[in-house]
């Protein structure tokens, strides 16, 4: 949660993106992956971290937990013990056997128990060759410098930097865990909303803070106030409103009503893919019987095959309804 | 270019006699063409050869000028009948029949031209200008009247009078000319011209014709506007000489008899003897470029693209650059051809039968008769050479030269020539001035104005960037110094840790209470739309604080010694007290080192020296009870546990001990060689003795290569060693610039002697040497003479690190400077790899290999569990267990996660609550605990389990995994347990499996929801997942895959609605052994039958692999197919090498062992 005194500063980064603005400066406004994050804050205050590897999907918080552990640990001194190289950087080798080697000799003066840190965001992009001149670095240096790397695929670092460090997984963020930064977030803002504006706002983002905190802003700055139907105004998808009336009325084993949304749809031009991905994540969470719901997800997702095949007309999709209602009515 | 220069100078003399004086201004036009060409070249060349040539054919020039003068004279009054007026009136003359022929217009043209040159040019070339030439002038424009009536009579009077003297005078022509060789009319003249401009050029000095150049320079644009005219004329003339050839021809058949007498008609047998010498180089070979340009001329598209070009003067330019290109060496012969050939004889008839070459003739003859013959030929060699080489535009007006005595449109070229050849012409030609360099402090001001605009702290940034980089090149070697950090007392800010949010209560029981989740959206449907699964509490309170998760330093343990106690039982052949007493040492001496400020000492070391291992022994019974406590002000310390206990010593080894000892027994030899017996009186009481050893182990190799996984304890191996045998290590890894040069440079000190200076030990320093370092500073310094060894007899040993990483582009030479050093090097040399398969290496492994392996897991889970109570927080072995394999056997991050998990606060609550659960059928039992105290679960769970979204199966579905797990899984299903007797599940599990059909089809015909039925739904469930999941590519977790996130939850509403298994017990990491395919590898699209890849494809991939295993290991560059067949492993991330590495492995193992099917069994 952003302090009174970044609201003082408000007017200063009034254009900035609202992901930069709230970005967390401290671990209690980390949302998500709460146990290592607490972990980590433990390490901020007692130091001597390990190495680390940070993996997981995009809007988790990768970046800003491992800046946040840094700020935390080193203080004052972060400007001169701490360098932050990402995928806009050159990582060649060169820069590895160089740069970061150099930071790694160089001395700074730090507390007990502080080390430099080396933060390599978007460590996967990086190339093969720099990350096995970077291995025996890390060791090394070990005790004067420690790594912090981002990551989306941590199959993509190479073994022996994995070995090297504490693999922590982020996963995506839960819905709730979304929505209470979206309305902490709105509240600032000083925004008119209702409920599900928002909650049409955690759909869109599933899971995915930025994307989340980017729509939310969006849809401030396009309509301001957040409703539903500014929010579906703004992140242009199938309405899940309709899609789940769609999937009652197969429920109920009507096709004729369902395929009349599911026409409508095809009207407006949305893509098959988005769609089908819709379709089951409203399912996901529909209020049907449970082994009714099992056998919809199964039909939805044979067909989602199909369309990811490249058979995306509006005639697979008008027969995953009539499957659907085949299912209800066996029920 | 100095005669180049001269010719134009000259010319310009001619040119630029007064004004006033007509006659010189229509000399220069057509009657004598060749002269003002060469005159006119552009004064870029130089020669001196050149220069001289032409003074000494400048004095007999002037006389034969004079003779030449008086025949002009004769001719003149004989044309002066026919012509109308003096040069001045000329011109008004020759704009008349214009329009009917066009050579009058283009010596009108010419002629004003001539004039316009005349009025511009400069008074002091008129001082400069012989009297002579005024005289010569004065004839050529006399002369030039007279081809003009001739021609004007040619065309209006009858063809046949005149054309029999013509046909006559042609054919004593070609007799003459038949009787030498071929001879260029062209060539002749251009001698003359030379001979002509060297009168000039004699007279005028050269710093003269300089200013004339220049201001000539400056009139270019004059000279621009004259081209383009000239240009004009210059075709219509050529069509000119064409028709005349016709007529000429027509005559020659008609009245081949008639003989008309020279005087009268003199026209048309020029025309001829125009066409004639043509045809004549054809033959000759070095005619050849001439006529494809006289060929080119008459054609009328030509002449389009002409005029078109002549508007615009560049590319006239150009052209006319092409032009001399083509034709100036055969000019040039020409001309030395003449020289010898021309008998003087031909002159008088000639005289009469050539419009312009009339005057020119007899000079030439006169000229080359007496003395000029050779040397004239001397000088045209020289100059041909001269001229191809280095003065183009020079040849390039030699060519126009050439062209326009041809077609007599000889000023337009000379008129451009001066001003424009030099700048246009094709760079090629132009010789290269040296720019000069613009002076320092412009360019500074320069730049200086460019960066105006950039801001101060960019600029600073950049200069500070430019110093770094500059620190980097300079201060850059290859074994650095390590620098220390020094620390300052820091206050933490203590921030009380609380969970700021945590998993609801309801999300961590969705999985297991089925019920109350639909209550929940039975609720939640009332406030929200419900297609997330955002509650409605979630909206009005928005932070749920309940739930708190405090994590902080765990207490010491008092009593670790009863836990070892206690545990010594469970671990039978473990060293549990060994092991418990190193860590406990290394423990209390780190701990101690950190607490202690700088300055103060420590007590003695006892970790790092072998001489005090004795000592250490009493001690330790001493300080038995006391317990060093880690400082307050870094509870964590400041080591990392990979470095905090790793073995500093040989007896510190605890796993994996038989490669080490290998090792140890290479380096013995190597130790012992080195002639001091210190060895063996410091180690008595070690196990080995050294003294044996040195003569036992070959000493012929020097190098040895350890291979082995990452984290299999390769590198530490040979740092403990080293540092209990007392050896340097100088490390060579991939962090550093390890081109072959440089390592043989810094290398070749250490190689060649057998000992090194003290100074560098802490060059070739890793980062136990710097451990060690500050121990000896804080610990030995009390008994520093006692334990410290004699620091001069410490050897070096050359370590290698990942010398199977080559870097194509910037490692250039490493692997050979790796075999110059095993060949050369009189210290170890160990070379540290990870890839067995890796090429270049092939050789160095053939003689000395140590294999490392990771250790085994169960010694491991007590060694780390040992450690974690040293590090107050005992872990159950379990836990440790499952760690360690699911990390793929990876020690050393395994440790890493452990620091992380331990130095993080362990496990807070030690209840167990999570869904997907480590595996339960472990046989070990729980470690005891002593007072209550806890033992640590969860680490297993925290590494591996999602926090945010409670998932029963991990998420990405690992459908190996989910397989080996069916049958706890279907166990668990009260589904189908229900008609079942209470074992039954697992007997369904074993059935289904093998041959299920019947014993449930009697069992399905009962109940309507049969459990085959659910059994069915739940294969078809997961079947479908299955080939959900296998359409993704996992290598790009960027996107979130939609039908990955299906085929999850598929499985998951499978375990939950369909089978109702109330928990899910998972057993993470007992993968069944890979299943090795080649053909997996090779893109899934291609082969999809099995018979297809079991018959053709899998049996030449498998040859194939094991042949290029085996040249690979032979020959160090022939493994072209293994490193092909390499990159096709298309749906591999570009990292994974090793499953064809593996691949081959199988196929070579089987080669060794068993018959190669064994391996291939796995696969069907």
């Amino acid at each position: 949660m952003p302090e009174d005194t970044e609201v003082q500063v408000d007017d200063k980064r009034n254009n900035l993106p609202w992901i930069e603005k709230y970005r967390p400066v401290k671990f209690k406004e980390i949302v998500g992956n709460e146990d290592t994050v607490a972990r980590l804050s433990v390490f901020a205050t007692q130091g001597n971290a390990p190495n680390i590897i940070i993996a997981g999907p995009p809007g988790v918080g990768k970046t800003t937990t491992i800046q946040c552990l840094a700020r935390i640990l080193l203080g004052d001194s972060y400007k001169e013990a701490v360098l932050e190289l990402n995928a806009s950087n050159e990582r060649g080798i060169d820069v590895v056997r160089n740069k970061i080697k150099m930071f790694a000799q160089q001395k700074v003066t730090l507390p007990r128990g502080r080390h430099k840190i080396v933060i390599l965001d978007e460590a996967d992009s990086m190339t093969e060759g720099a990350q096995q001149a970077l291995r025996r670095t890390m060791e090394i240096y070990s005790s004067t410098t420690r790594f912090a790397l981002a990551c989306n695929t941590s199959e993509k670092i190479i073994e022996p930097i994995q070995s090297r460090c504490a693999m922590l997984r982020f996963t995506k963020l839960s819905d709730a865990q979304v929505l209470a930064k979206l309305i902490e977030v709105a509240k600032w803002e000083k925004l008119n909303y209702t409920e599900d504006g928002l909650e049409a706002i955690v759909f869109t983002a599933q899971g995915d803070m930025r994307q989340g905190l980017n729509n939310l802003q969006s849809t401030a700055q396009g309509f301001g106030d957040i409703t539903m139907e500014n929010v579906f105004k703004v992140c242009d998808e199938p309405h899940p409103k309709l899609l789940e009336d769609m999937i009652q009325h197969c429920a109920a084993n009507d096709i004729h009503k369902a395929y009349k949304i599911l026409a409508k749809l095809w009207k407006l031009g949305y893509s098959p893919e988005d769609i089908i991905g819709n379709i089951f994540r409203v399912c996901k969470r529909i209020n049907i019987d449970e082994h009714l719901k099992l056998d919809f997800i199964r039909e939805i997702g044979i067909t989602h095959m199909k369309i990811v095949d490249g058979i995306n007309s509006l005639l697979q999709l008008t027969a995953l309804l009539a499957k659907l209602c085949n299912a209800a009515e066996k029920h | 270019m100095t005669d180049v220069n001269c010719l134009t100078s000259e010319h310009i003399a001619t040119a630029s006699s007064p004004p006033g004086t007509p006659p010189r201004n229509a000399g220069t036009d057509p009657v004598e063409p060749s002269s003002p060409f060469v005159l006119r070249a552009p004064p870029s060349a130089k020669s001196k050869l050149i220069l001289q040539n032409m003074e000494e054919v400048l004095h007999s020039v002037k006389q034969k000028h004079r003779e030449k003068h008086k025949r002009k004279r004769e001719e003149k009054r004989r044309a002066a009948l026919l012509a109308e007026s003096g040069s001045q009136e000329k011109p008004h003359k020759d704009s008349k029949p214009d329009k009917e022929k066009p050579q009058p217009l283009r010596e009108k043209s010419s002629q004003e031209n001539g004039l316009k040159n005349g009025k511009r040019r400069s008074s002091p070339l008129k001082c400069s200008t012989p009297v002579a030439d005024h005289q010569s002038i004065m004839k050529h424009f006399a002369k030039a009247g007279k081809p003009e009536n001739v021609s004007a009579s040619q065309v209006q009077t009858s063809a046949s009078a005149k054309s029999k003297p013509a046909t006559n005078v042609f054919e004593f022509m070609m007799n003459a000319r038949n009787r030498s060789i071929g001879v260029n009319e062209g060539g002749v003249e251009s001698p003359a011209d030379q001979e002509d401009e060297g009168s000039g050029g004699g007279a005028t000095p050269q710093t003269k014709r300089k200013q004339l150049l220049q201001e000539w320079n400056e009139r270019k644009g004059g000279a621009k506007r004259r081209l383009a005219d000239e240009a004009r004329g210059e075709f219509i003339e050529l069509q000119m000489e064409q028709r005349a050839k016709r007529l000429k021809k027509m005559l020659t058949k008609a009245d081949q008899k008639e003989v008309s007498a020279p005087s009268s008609a003199p026209t048309e047998p020029a025309v001829k003897r125009r066409g004639r010498p043509r045809s004549r180089r054809l033959s000759s070979v070095d005619a050849a470029p001439v006529i494809s340009v006289e060929t080119k001329k008459p054609d009328p598209e030509t002449e389009e693209f002409l005029a078109k070009l002549s508007s615009p003067t560049k590319k006239r330019d150009s052209l006319l650059g092409y032009f001399a290109k083509v034709e100036s060496p055969k000019e040039i012969i020409e001309k030395h051809t003449i020289a010898i050939d021309t008998p003087p004889m031909d002159t008088p008839k000639r005289r009469t039968q050539r419009r312009k070459s009339q005057q020119e003739t007899p000079n030439v003859g006169v000229e080359s008769t007496p003395s000029g013959r050779p040397r004239r030929s001397c000088a045209g060699k020289a100059r041909y050479d001269y001229d191809l080489e280095t003065s183009p535009a020079k040849t390039a007006a030699k060519g126009k030269v050439q062209k326009a005595d041809e077609s007599v449109e000889i000023i337009d070229l000379d008129s451009s020539n001066p001003a424009s050849t030099p700048k246009k012409l094709a760079p090629l030609f132009v010789r290269q001035l040296p720019k000069p360099s613009p002076d320092p402090s412009v360019l500074k001001a320069r730049q200086a104005f460019l960066q105006s605009g950039v801001p101060d702290k960019i600029r600073q940034e950049q200069i500070r960037q430019k110093n770094h980089e500059q620190m980097y090149e300079e201060s850059y070697e290859v074994f650095p110094r390590v620098s220390h950090v020094g620390y300052e007392s820091y206050v933490a800010d203590d921030e009380p840790l609380v969970l700021p949010f945590a998993l609801r209560e309801e999300d961590e029981s969705t999985g297991i209470t089925t019920n109350t989740s639909s209550s929940m959206t039975s609720k939640r449907r009332t406030k929200t739309s419900g297609f997330t699964s955002c509650l409605p509490s979630d909206f009005t309170s928005s932070r749920n604080s309940s739930a708190k998760r405090d994590y902080a330093i765990l207490p010491q343990l008092e009593n670790k010694r009863g836990f070892v106690k206690l545990w010594k039982n469970d671990f039978d052949r473990f060293p549990t007290f060994k092991c418990y007493n190193q860590m406990r040492e290394k423990y209390r001496h780190f701990s101690a080192i950190d607490s202690s400020d700088d300055t103060q000492q420590v007590g003695e070391s006892f970790v790092v020296t072998r001489r005090s291992r004795r000592s250490m022994e009493q001690r330790s019974l001493d300080q038995n009870d006391e317990e060093a406590k880690p400082p307050s002000s870094a509870p964590n310390g400041e080591l990392l546990f990979t470095e905090k206990y790793k073995p500093l010593l040989f007896e510190q080894v605890l796993v994996n001990l038989t490669p080490v000892q290998e090792l140890r027994e290479f380096l013995a030899s190597w130790s012992g060689s080195g002639g001091s017996n210190r060895n063996s009186q410091t180690m008595d009481d070690s196990t080995f003795d050294f003294g044996n050893d040195s003569s036992s182990v070959g000493v012929n190799s020097n190098t040895m290569v350890l291979v082995g996984p990452s984290s299999s304890g390769k590198t530490n191996a040979v740092f403990a060693l080293a540092n209990d045998m007392n050896f340097n290590v100088l490390e060579i890894n991939a962090g550093m610039k390890r081109t072959g040069k440089k390592l043989i440079q810094e290398l070749q000190e250490a190689t060649q002697s057998h000992q090194i200076r003290k100074d560098s030990k802490a060059a070739g320093s890793g980062s136990s040497q710097q451990l060690l370092q500050k121990l000896q500073k804080s610990g030995l310094k009390a008994k520093a003479k006692v334990v410290e060894p004699p620091s001069e007899e410490r050897k070096s040993l050359i370590l290698i690190e990942d010398a199977d990483i080559v870097f194509d582009n910037m490692d250039a030479g490493f692997t050979d400077a790796i075999y110059t050093l095993a060949a050369s090097s009189k210290r170890p040399v160990i070379v540290v790899a990870t890839d067995p398969n890796s090429a270049h290496l092939q050789r160095l492994m053939q003689q000395n290999q140590i294999h490392f392996q990771a250790p085994n897991a169960l010694n491991i889970s007590r060694f780390l569990a040992v450690l974690s109570l040293m590090e107050n927080c005992p872990i159950e072995l379990d836990e440790l267990i499952s760690l360690y394999l699911y990390n793929a056997q990876n020690l050393r991050k395994t440790l890493m996660e452990l620091q992380f998990y331990i130095q993080s606060g362990g496990d807070p609550t030690g209840g167990r609550t999570a869904a997907v659960r480590s595996p339960s059928k472990s046989s070990h039992s729980r470690l005891a605990t002593v007072d209550g105290s806890r033992i640590h679960q969860r680490l297993f769970e925290f590494f591996t389990s999602p926090q945010n979204i409670l998932h029963r199966i991990p998420f990405p579905v690992d459908f190996g995994l989910l397989r080996l797990n069916l049958n706890d899984l279907i166990s668990n299903s009260p589904l189908l347990k229900e008609p079942q007797p209470p074992g039954g599940g697992r007997n369904t599990a074993k059935r289904k499996s093998r041959s299920p059909k019947k014993a449930w089809l009697s069992s399905a015909t009962n109940t309507s929801s049969s459990p085959l039925a659910t059994l069915a739904a739940f294969y078809d469930n997961i079947s479908v997942a299955a080939l959900m999941d296998s359409s993704r590519d996992c290598s790009d977790r960027l996107q979130w895959h939609l039908s990955e996130d299906m085929a999850h939850l598929l499985v998951e509403q499978a375990l939950q609605t369909g089978l109702a298994a109330k928990e899910c017990p998972y057993n993470l990491f007992d993968k069944p052994a890979q299943r090795v395919t080649i053909c997996e590898y090779l893109g899934n699209g291609i082969m999809r039958s099995a018979s297809a890849k079991a018959l053709d494809f899998e049996p030449n991939l498998r040859s194939i692999c094991r042949s290029e295993r085996e040249r690979a290991g032979q020959e160090r560059k022939s493994s072209r197919f293994y490193h092909y067949l390499r990159n096709h492993t298309v749906n591999v991330t570009s990292f994974a090498m090793e499953y064809f590495d593996t691949a081959c492995g199988v196929f070579q193992a089987s080669n060794h062992s068993d018959p190669p099917a064994d391996a291939e069994e796995p696969r069907d």
